[in-house]
């Protein structure tokens, strides 16, 4: 019963990945190769061939079949932040971002060539890497430790 | 006689209907206050004040790596402030602000922002070029 249950299982997925094909090749246009003919899902709410089995049936088949391929698809990239170890050299990135803002903070002046610098910086920085360096910055401009020349956002 | 009289008592209603249907509006000018740590004022005001100095915003970042804000601001002596953020929730504030919003925004001792208000209000001043 078991065999039987995945060979029909096997039908009904071979149809959807022959409807799915089928409906991503009509945005390419008429072609000149014609498709092979695809069954047409049928409204009836047994299986044809399988008088025993209703569509029901087969697709909670399908579900767990799908669950249990699901687990090795589903699992995320990780976070840069948890990809990067304690003992990793930082990355040029954020060493230059602290070596722009030190320069300012040595000069007394920010100018409006550092914050654009800086914001392309923080672009490749990790959110814990950018407040690393954000956080030597802000206050210092906050409490007037280093004068912005231009009107406008600091940051 | 009767011309002038019936001129009269038109201009006065309008003026009347004028002022029934004002509404009321505020003006909030930019302020930065260090003491507080926190900046405030609407941003068609500063946009239409007279010196150019005022301003008021925040911005949102995002890219593969991160999504953050940061809001800025000066006030009319041209002193400014501003924080930073990538609490997804202050990000998620700062995606209301608009050219008609009052914002108000504190920092603490890191520069981070610890509050962001935004207020769209029919009190607030309409952005003019």
């Amino acid at each position: 019963v078991t065999v039987r249950r995945l060979v029909v299982a096997a039908l009904w997925l071979s149809s959807v990945a022959a409807a799915g094909f089928v409906g991503a090749r009509a945005w390419d246009g008429p072609s000149s190769a014609t498709p092979p003919a695809v069954a047409v899902r049928p409204s009836c709410p047994t299986v044809a061939g399988a008088p025993g089995l209703s569509a029901a049936t087969v697709r909670a088949i399908v579900r767990e079949e799908l669950a249990a391929l699901a687990p090795a698809q589903a699992a995320p990239p990780p976070a840069s932040d948890e990809a990067r170890g304690d003992t990793d050299p930082p990355r040029p990135e954020l060493v230059r971002a602290h070596t722009l803002v030190d320069e300012a903070l040595a000069r007394g002046r920010w100018a409006e060539m550092d914050r654009d610098r800086l914001r392309l910086l923080l672009g490749a920085l990790s959110a814990k890497e950018a407040e690393e360096v954000l956080g030597v910055i802000t206050p210092a401009i906050n409490a007037g430790r280093i004068q912005p020349e231009f009107v406008g956002p600091l940051l | 006689m009767n011309k002038i009289l019936a001129a009269t008592a038109g201009f006065a209603l309008s003026l009347f209907a004028l002022t029934t249907f004002a509404g009321e509006k505020r003006s909030a000018p930019v302020v930065v206050d260090y003491n507080w740590s926190f900046a405030s004022g609407a941003a068609a005001d500063a946009r239409s004040s007279i010196d150019s100095k005022q301003y008021i915003g925040c911005s949102i970042t995002s890219t593969n790596a991160n999504t953050g804000v940061r809001c800025s601001a000066s006030d009319a002596q041209a002193r400014q402030a501003t924080c930073y953020s990538y609490n997804p929730e202050v990000v998620k504030a700062v995606q209301a602000v608009g050219t008609d919003s009052w914002i108000m925004f504190q920092w603490d001792a890191y520069g981070y922002c610890t509050q962001v208000f935004i207020d769209n209000n029919s009190l607030n001043a309409p952005k003019v070029k």
